[in-house]
This record gives C-alpha cells, structure tokens and sequence, in this order.
C-alpha cells in the first residue's frame, strides 16, 4: 500500500463506505471485493504502526534549576516519603516547614525526583524551600517578576504584602506614601492586609494616614486601624487604652512586710490582664502608674499579671527582665500559651524565643497541651538543651503513658516529634519504645528522617 | 499460632492502612471475630460501608487472607485489623467450627509452600484469579485418554464458537466502516460493548477485552490522535481475528500467539512442562509496574522486567479480582538471579518465574545497550514478527528527556530521534538531565516512562 493510497483509504473510511466508495488498492487488486474493506484497514493500519515516531521536537521547554547543595541521603528520603505519603494537610503543614528547616540546617537539599510526590506538602510553604523547590512549585505559573515601586499594584496579594513590607523596612514614608496612593482602590479585605504592613517601623509619621484610614467603611480595616493606633505612642486610642489599664491595676500593700503588690481588677466581665495590657509597653505602664519601672515586675500580685507584664516587657524589648518574668510563675506556663503575647513574641529573635521557650518546660509543666501552637509561635525546633529537658521531664514519660491504647497516635506524637533536634531524634526514639511502632507509623518515619540527619552531616558524604 | 503486632505492621502496605486499621479496632465494629480450636485460622465480619459486613478471614500461619471489601490494597484495613486485635486480644475471638465460607476459602487456597499467595496465573485475561489451586490428577490411562478426549472435543467446540464469534466481528466492523469511522467515536462505547459481548459469548474472550476497553483509550487520546488510533487498533483486532482463522497455516509460536490473545489460557503447569517454550536465566532488574483495571473487572498487575545484557525483557503478569488487589511480583529496582519460562511467542515477552534467586544488590537503574533509534528499530521488528504486538517495553542507552513545544519526549543524545511521551508530571525532574538508559513502555503511539538511570540516581515512576 503506498501513502497515496494509504491516505485515500483513510479519506473513505473517515466519511464511510456508504459515502464514498473504497479507492483502488493495488495489493488488493486479487482479494475479493467482500474482503477489501478488512484487509485495507488492517493494511493501513499496520502502515501506521510500523511508522517510526516523528523525528524529536525542538524546545527549550521547562526545566529545574542547577542547585550544588547536597541531595537528602537514601535512608532520609525514604523515611521523608513514608512520613509524608497520602499525610492530612494539617499534620503536612504543620511537620514540613520545621522539618525543610531542618534538612536546610543540615546542609542537605530534597531530591528532585521526590518533588512529584511532596507537591502538596510543599505547596504553600515558599519561605521554607530552596529554588529548586520553588521552581518545581511554580512549574505550571508564568515566570514570576520582581515587584517594583512602579509595578507592586500588579502582583498578587501576598507578593504586594511582602513588597511593601519590605519597603516599610528599609523606608517607612516611602512605603506609606505607595498604600497611599493606591488606597482607596483595594478591595477592603486588601487594605486591611496591607495596612498591617504599617506595624514595621511605626511611629508618629502614620498618625495621619491612619486617622485618614479610621473613617473607612469596613469593619476590618477599622479594626486594623484601631490596632495600629492603639501602638501608637501619644495617640488618643493608645492613652485611652492606658488610662483603662492603669484603672484595672492598682497598687496595694498587704502583709506583715506591707510589700507593694500589683492588684489586677478586670475593668469588664473576664477581661484578663494580658487583654487589657494589650499593645502597651511596661515602661509606660510604671510611669503612668507612678511606679519606678525597674520595681514593677517584682511588685505582680499573681501569675496572671506576670504573664501579662512579661508580655509588655517584650514590647518593650526588655528580654531578660520578661524572662525574670516567666520563671516566677507558680503556675505551669504551657509554652503554647506564648502565643498570647502576640506580635511581641513572633518578632522576637529566634534565639530569645528559645530562651523563653526553655524557660516554660519545667518538671511541672504538664505536657498534654496544644503542641502545634507551641511549635507555630516557635517557629523552629527546639534548642537542643530544651529538647534534652523535655526528654528527661517525669512530665514527659507521664505523657506517653497516658495516651490511648488502641488508636493511631500520630496525630498526638508528630507535633511534639517535629520539634525535636536531629542529634536527639535516636533519644526520643528510644523513649517511645513502650508504644507498638504501628501505632505511630509516620512519628517512627520523622524521627527515623531527622536521625539520619544526625547521622550524616553532608560534609561527610558529599561528593 | 501467635502472631505480632510488629509482624501485622510488616504486613501492612502502607502507613495510611495502618491508620484506617487503628480505627476499626472498636469492638463494636465486629459483629463475629472467631477462631478454630487449633488457632490455624482466624475469621471476622466487618461492619463496612456495605448492606452486608465484609467477610474475611486469614490463616494464622502464613497469614495468607482474603476479605470480600472492595478494596484494592492487600491486606485491606479490615484484615489488618482483625490480625492486629488477634495479635493483642485474642481472648476477643470466639472458638467455633469455622463457617462453610471460611472452610472454602481454605479448600481453594494455595498452601504457603507453593509460594506467595498471589503469583502465577495462568495465562490469558481470562485467569481465574490467585487462590486457583493445582489439583493432581490420579494418574489412570483409560480416565487419561477419556479427559483428553473430552478436551480435544471442548477444544474443537471453542474453537468454532470463537470462529463464528470472528464472523460476527466481520460484520460488525465493516457496519463500523460502512458508517464512517469520522462517527466513531460518537457510538464507540454502546458498539463496542455489544460486540465484545458477542465475542464472550463465543469464547474469544481475550479479543472481547481488546474491544471493550477500545473507547476507554479513546477517550483518554488527544481529539487529534482519536481517528489514527481507531485505524490502528480496529486494524490490530482484525489481523489477530485473521490470524486465529488461519492458525494451522502459522508457525507454531505465532499460533500460539493468536490462541492466546483469544483468551485460550495456558495453565502455569503446562508452560513449565512446555518444550517449545524459551526459558532464560540471568539477572533482571524490576524496570517497574502497573496495575490496571480491565473492562471484565479483573486487574492485571504487570511488573516489567530488564535483563543485565541490556536487551532482553520480560513482563510478569498477575490477574486478581478487583477486590483483591496484590502487590507486584517485584518491586521498581529490585534485582535478583532468576529463570523465567517465556509463553511461546513470535516476540517473547510475557514470562513467569521458574526459578528465582535471592535478591541481588540493586542497579542504578535498567542496563540498556541500544540507542533510541535502534531500540525503535528492535521494536519494529518484533511488531514485524507479531503483527498484533500490544506493549513493549524500549530499553535505550543514552538517552535525554526534553519537553518539545510543551510534549515530553525522550530523544536520543544529539537531540534528533525522539519519542513522544505521555506527560507524567512525575518524569518531569528529569527533564534536561543526560540518562544513562531509560525503560519505556511503548504502545505505538506514546511511551510511559517507568525507570531511568540518571546522574542524580535511579528514577522509577511511581504506581
């Protein structure tokens, strides 16, 4: 059969014999006129199997990125994999960004060919991947620009966030004068989350804008305003919110000694100190107390006020006199309570958060509380003295005796087991023997990961 | 017989069927958990999402099982379940006579000497499953020659039916013709399910699976690709129809082949005592696996395998109800010494292991000895040898991934011979990268890729 009448042939059977009649073929010239039709569809067919496939097309096409960083060992990749395999969002979510730091740490990068089936872990976490990652993740996007004073109206919204974050940094009035030029054009959701771009370098310069802003229609961005205004130093909204807190304490002296002591009475029904001390600085607040500010802290009547001074004294980046804060409290702090100081807390350095971390895993602390909070405000695993505390804690055997017999405990263990530093990942290994390994399939597999991390410090086995 | 909660989880094919497992170890979801007196066997109903519980039962000793669910993991979560509260509580399972379905179940099962539960079937889509049990025959010559007399008669009679099944193909195809194959695609499914019927019904049902699951891969084509494919395949059926017509006139392998694409099986028996059938020994690396499910319900569990010489493959087939699902015969990259018996074939491909030896360490990846042109080139003849050849599997040296205007390829070193793709996002970290070989699973018109030898280590495409 020739292309000619390979083509032909094609042509009759698209439209069908009924409708046009079947071209001659020379092969078939001796068959008889019944058996045509078959044979001519076998024979072309065959044609186009026997084909070869067209020659390779050109392209430059998509490819990842070159990275000299070292690929995650075998055994660790395994252990990522079987951890991560069908895992829920929220334990995905939760456990990939302490773990990426980690393996970053570790000075080891994922292995691209495991990307395909971490893509839904990973997505999301852009801040925690290298560019290989990050390339993989935007694959199917078109390229992405940098965003600049002339062009940040055009990229999304967490990509503008973060430009004028950025811009607030290095130039507040710049960066203000940019969201205000452009204002009153955003949907109100964006400009009560560009607005919080304002909390980086705050000060009296915003005092207008932000007047300007309180009168906007929607109710986020009047609370977004209020915050901001609220920190303000000088501001009616901050003097009134120290005029409410200084109603709330009162100094009194009790006992044989008469010692001075700090009296907290909610000015509303359950409002807390750390509500009502909300945004205000412990300086301010022994001022407009009238109290030397150094003699505050030791004058806090019960753990309550401690917390909440403690948390203005990170306001005011007074570290060691919060710290001194944190360890007079009677009652067990659960560290995951960190989280209510708020913004103090989060932009605090690392290291401080560790330091105030440490300070909350005392032998009484109880260890059944919410772990994922803790890890969030702590956005790192634990310092290994911390996690060498926690191991040894009576608290923590007590806590995983006491966990159910006859559930799968991941969903408890991984929290915890996600803060953990490699070098201890064999200890807390050993310490969850007690509990059968199918109980707890993926805590073996991250501890299993972060052991090998331990175990092989890239330096040693790369190439 | 005592069995461990760590053998359960060894058991397990993955983390996530441990979790499901946990969570059925509520006494109340078991309406009966019982047990034999001799502790040989332990069996259950599981309260499913189902108008009936699930059945299942398993054996303690090689812990061979089966559950009625549907679903295509083995062990399901039920059966892990089960065995994992044999393992703690057995004092849960009642002591009875086990009941007429668990008695059957045993009958029909293979004993653990024989090998895995699964493995082996015979040949032909038409496998009744893996608990098939080799019954021995007592050996009387008259009772002998009677059997093969009634076989030589059965024969004779399928043989016709599936004859006359061919006609009515005939016809039906050249209805198909006579329409326009440009409507094809309009009257696919309703056609082509009628036609396949009457071919089970005449015995062909090899061929009938080829017909039913016709538009399934239609559908699944690029619109551009439809009309060429139904050529192609129409064209493949007809040969094989022709061929089987004709099958006295055909060289005994050929013959052979044609037999079997009708669905005329060769038990596993009866292979290993085949004369004509090729037997090879040497080293086979799993090039890797797939599992589908085919248009009669059964799935086919493929693992294809690459010899150490670079040439020569094979593929281990398994069929197993879809309730049933069974893992691969070898897992992607596993190595071991092994004799296979090849089914007699004009391009020998499908195989089954005689003789496996322990495992050996892996490779990085398939070996390959020819480029693309010459894997191609290798293809097209055994395509030649066996017109109606289905897939293959291309081991090519030296090869590349590119995407080529947006279509994965694998073209050769220079960039010139290519072969499109099916695009997988999984083989997307290799693009760019320079493959030492590559094993392709190539149908004629794309290729799946399923492992690669890369400078970042072995890549296996995932299930």
């Amino acid at each position: 059969m020739t292309p000619a009448e390979r083509d032909g042939v094609l042509a009759a059977f698209s439209l069908g014999l009924g409708r046009q009649a079947l071209p001659p073929v020379a092969a078939l010239a001796a068959a008889p006129a019944e058996a045509r039709p078959l044979a001519a569809l076998a024979m072309a067919g065959q044609l186009m199997r026997l084909t070869p496939p067209p020659p390779a097309q050109a392209g430059a096409g998509w490819r990842l990125p070159e990275d000299a960083a070292p690929l995650l060992p075998d055994p660790a990749r395994a252990a990522l994999l079987r951890l991560f395999e069908k895992a829920d969002a929220v334990t995905a979510h939760y456990v990939a960004p302490l773990l990426l730091r980690q393996i970053a740490a570790a000075g080891w990068r994922l292995h691209p060919f495991d990307l395909p089936q971490l893509d839904g872990v990973l997505r999301g976490l852009d801040d925690h991947v290298g560019p290989v990652e990050r390339a993989w993740l935007d694959r199917h996007a078109p390229p992405r620009e940098e965003l600049t004073a002339d062009t940040w109206r055009e990229g999304g919204s967490a990509d503008r966030l973060r430009f004028l974050q950025a811009r607030r940094a290095a130039d507040p009035a710049a960066a203000r004068a940019l969201l205000a030029a452009s204002f009153a054009a955003e949907t109100a959701r964006l400009r009560a989350e560009l607005l919080t771009a304002l909390d980086i370098g705050l000060g009296a310069d915003d005092a207008a804008f932000l007047h300007a802003c309180a009168a906007d229609r929607a109710a986020g961005v009047k609370q977004a305003v209020e915050a901001l205004l609220a920190k303000l130093p000088g501001s009616s909204a901050h003097i009134a919110r120290l005029a409410a807190a200084c109603a709330a304490l009162t100094v009194e002296s009790k006992g044989v000694l008469r010692r001075a002591r700090l009296v907290f009475r909610p000015p509303a029904k359950s409002a807390t100190p750390l509500q009502t001390l909300d945004q205000l600085g412990l300086a301010e607040l022994a001022s407009a107390l009238g109290v030397a500010g150094g003699a505050l802290p030791a004058m806090a009547g019960d753990d309550a006020v401690r917390h909440a001074l403690a948390s203005c004294a990170l306001r005011d980046g007074a570290l060691g006199v919060a710290l001194g804060l944190l360890g007079q409290i009677e009652e067990p702090v659960w560290p995951g309570d960190l989280e209510s100081f708020g913004a103090a807390y989060a932009n605090l350095p690392a290291d401080v958060r560790q330091d105030v971390a440490a300070r909350t895993l005392r032998d009484e602390a109880a260890l059944g509380g919410d772990w994922r909070r803790f890890g969030a405000q702590l956005d790192a695993p634990l310092r290994r003295d911390a996690a060498g505390t926690l191991l040894r804690l009576p608290g923590w055997t007590a806590f995983l005796a006491g966990l159910p017999a006859e559930r799968n405990l991941d969903g408890t263990l991984l929290p915890v087991l996600a803060l953990v530093p490699p070098a201890l990942a064999p200890a807390f290994s050993g310490s969850l023997a007690p509990i059968p390994a199918v109980r707890r399939p993926r805590a073996t597999a991250l501890l299993a990961c972060l052991a090998e991390l331990a175990a092989r410090p890239h330096a040693e086995t790369a190439p | 017989m005592p069995l461990s909660v760590a053998q359960v989880e060894a058991l397990a094919p993955d983390p996530s069927s441990l979790a499901a497992a946990a969570k059925l170890l509520k006494p109340s979801a078991w309406p009966l958990m019982a047990r034999d007196a001799a502790d040989s066997v332990a069996w259950g109903e599981a309260q499913g999402s189902g108008s009936a519980p699930y059945r299942l039962s398993f054996a303690t000793g090689d812990h061979g099982s089966r559950c009625s669910c549907p679903s295509r993991k083995f062990p399901c979560k039920h059966l892990l379940a089960l065995m994992w509260q044999y393992a703690e509580h057995p004092d849960r399972f009642s002591r009875a006579e086990p009941p007429a379905w668990v008695s059957d179940w045993l009958a029909r099962r293979r004993p653990a000497a024989g090998g895995p539960v699964v493995s082996g079937p015979p040949a032909g889509p038409t496998a009744p499953g893996p608990h098939a049990v080799a019954v021995a025959s007592p050996v009387d010559p008259e009772a002998e020659a009677q059997a093969a007399a009634r076989r030589a008669r059965s024969q004779a009679a399928r043989t016709a039916g599936i004859v006359e099944a061919l006609d009515a193909l005939d016809v039906w195809m050249r209805d198909q013709l006579q329409e326009g194959l440009a409507t094809f695609p309009q009257r696919a499914r309703a056609a082509c399910r009628a036609a396949a019927q009457r071919l089970v019904d005449g015995k062909a049902a090899g061929l009938a699976l080829l017909v039913d699951e016709l538009p399934y891969t239609l559908f699944g084509l690029p619109e551009a690709s439809r009309a060429g494919f139904v050529v192609t395949e129409l064209g493949r059926i007809h040969l094989a129809a022709a061929a089987f017509r004709r099958q006295d006139a055909l060289p005994g392998a050929l013959r052979a082949d044609a037999g079997r694409l009708m669905g005329v099986a060769q038990r596993r028996e009866e292979l290993l005592a085949d004369p004509a059938a090729p037997r090879i020994r040497a080293r086979w690396t799993a090039a890797g696996s797939r599992t589908v499910t085919q248009a009669d319900k059964l799935l086919r569990v493929e693992t294809w395998l690459a010899a150490d010489d670079g040439e020569r493959t094979a593929l281990l087939v398994d069929y197993t109800p879809a309730t049933a699902a069974v893992a691969a015969a070898a897992s992607s990259g596993e190595c071991f010494e092994a004799e296979l018996v090849f089914y007699p074939s004009a391009a020998p491909l499908r195989a089954m292991v005689a003789q496996r030896g322990p495992p050996l360490p892996a490779r990085a990846g398939p070996a390959a000895r020819h480029t693309l042109p010459q894997a191609v080139a290798a293809h097209m003849a055994r395509l030649a040898a066996l017109p109606w050849l289905g897939d293959d599997l291309l081991l090519v040296a030296e090869a590349r991934l590119t995407d080529g205007g947006g279509n994965l390829q694998l073209t050769d070193a220079d960039g010139t011979a290519g072969l499109p793709l099916t695009d997988r996002d999984g083989a997307r970290p290799l693009l760019g990268l320079a493959l030492r070989s590559a094993a392709v699973i190539w149908d004629g018109r794309a290729g799946a890729l399923l492992a690669a030898d890369t400078p970042l280590g072995p890549w296996f495409a995932t299930r």
